[in-house]
């Protein structure tokens, strides 16, 4: 642990290529770089700190042992995030924990469903401060399926496309739509209800 | 932990999966200026429109921002072990694999193997013996036309019988004091 200094001044394409010649120093300023953002994905996808932390850990072994195959075609950070998705997909099939909720009531009516997706604050900074809502967010987000949080982590804090998010997932690109809609329609009504509480006297 | 097969979801009607996708950007231009212009016209679709697009807002500006929760040594260090560990046992089992095969060519490593099975199948599968030495001989014993061809030891008594009909050599040991 002796280079922690020397490579704090490095860029991350630069930490790659000396940790791909064997540096585990260089590896190790990467670890330290981004292991708060691994550990967040690990979180939002398994919503366990400890299974986090073992799944974020994962990640870094596996990186290390594949290092040679990143050829810089995304960032460092996007080719660890995808390790990362990876090995919590498998950690949840593994657990079985792909469950889906069917709704409990008919949704014959079209206007059923728009009334199914309630409004969330139009101007949130009114309200709440910007932390705050960010905690209930993630609070709300912790409430869903894994299967229905694992396409709302994936589109929005990954970015991911509907086509990616199937192949990743392995799942039709219908079942992607389908499942960002409850998602979402679950997402809000659990806002909407908090909304509801700061709106009473 | 769940151990029910997934429960089917309802299908969403596509019109509201559409304007999901418009609102996503997913849709190629001419699909989007269709879907666009169906929105526009229709107060309900207004609205969902308008919630889905909050919500998408809200949802990308809210990450949570988490620590690990260890120092930098303690989480690196779990790591460094689990790679010395792997790449340890990844070079025994190198080592051990090339120590194996070390003085083989590699064609052989197969021949053996396989000229050992078929040793073992030719034995099982061998024809039946023209003369063989039955297991009940001894029982057999009694009615052989045999005689005694040798008898050693004091303390033992030692009996051989051949029998030349039989084609069948017969040797009786048993400790005299038991007898």
């Amino acid at each position: 642990m002796s280079g922690i200094t020397d490579k704090a001044g490095l860029s991350d394409d630069a930490l790659v290529k000396t940790a791909q010649q064997g540096d585990m120093a260089s590896f190790e300023e990467l670890v330290a770089r981004h292991r708060d953002k691994i550990y967040a994905r690990a979180f939002s996808m398994v919503r366990k700190e400890e299974e986090a932390l073992d799944l974020s850990q994962e990640a870094w072994i596996k990186a290390w042992q594949r290092l040679n195959q990143f050829e810089g075609e995304s960032s460092f950070t996007t080719w660890m995030t995808r390790i990362t998705i990876n090995l919590c997909l498998d950690h949840l099939r593994r657990n079985q924990r792909f469950r889906v909720e069917p709704l409990p009531e008919s949704q014959d009516d079209p206007e059923a469903w728009e009334r199914l997706l309630p409004p969330v604050w139009t101007n949130p900074t009114e309200r709440l401060e910007r932390a705050e809502l960010r905690r209930c967010i993630d609070e709300a987000m912790g409430k869903l399926t894994e299967a229905h949080r694992t396409v709302l982590v994936l589109h929005e804090f990954e970015g991911m496309e509907y086509k990616e998010i199937a192949r990743t997932v392995g799942i039709s690109i219908g079942t992607v739509m389908s499942r960002l809609f409850y998602a979402r329609r679950k997402l809000a009504s659990l806002l909407s209800g908090l909304n509801d509480k700061e709106m009473s006297p | 932990m769940n151990t029910h097969p997934p429960a089917p979801e309802p299908a969403v009607p596509d019109r509201l999966l559409q304007i999901q996708a418009w609102i996503d950007g997913e849709l190629p231009p001419s699909e989007a200026l269709r879907v666009q212009t169906a929105v526009a016209g229709d107060p309900s679709a207004q609205t969902l429109a308008a919630n889905l697009r909050a919500l998408q807002h809200h949802v990308r500006g809210a990450e949570p921002i988490l620590h690990v929760p260890e120092t930098r040594e303690f989480y690196f260090s779990r790591i460094a072990r689990a790679i010395e560990q792997e790449e340890r046992s990844r070079e025994r089992l190198r080592t051990e694999s090339a120590h194996r095969g070390m003085h083989l060519p590699y064609w052989l490593r197969w021949a053996l193997p396989a000229a050992g099975l078929v040793a073992a199948l030719a034995f099982f599968l061998r024809p039946p013996d023209n003369h063989p030495v039955p297991v009940s001989t001894i029982a057999a014993v009694p009615t052989m036309a045999g005689h005694e061809v040798d008898a050693i030891a004091p303390e033992m008594t030692t009996l051989t019988f051949y029998s030349a009909r039989d084609a069948a050599t017969v040797v009786w040991v048993s400790n005299a004091d038991i007898l």
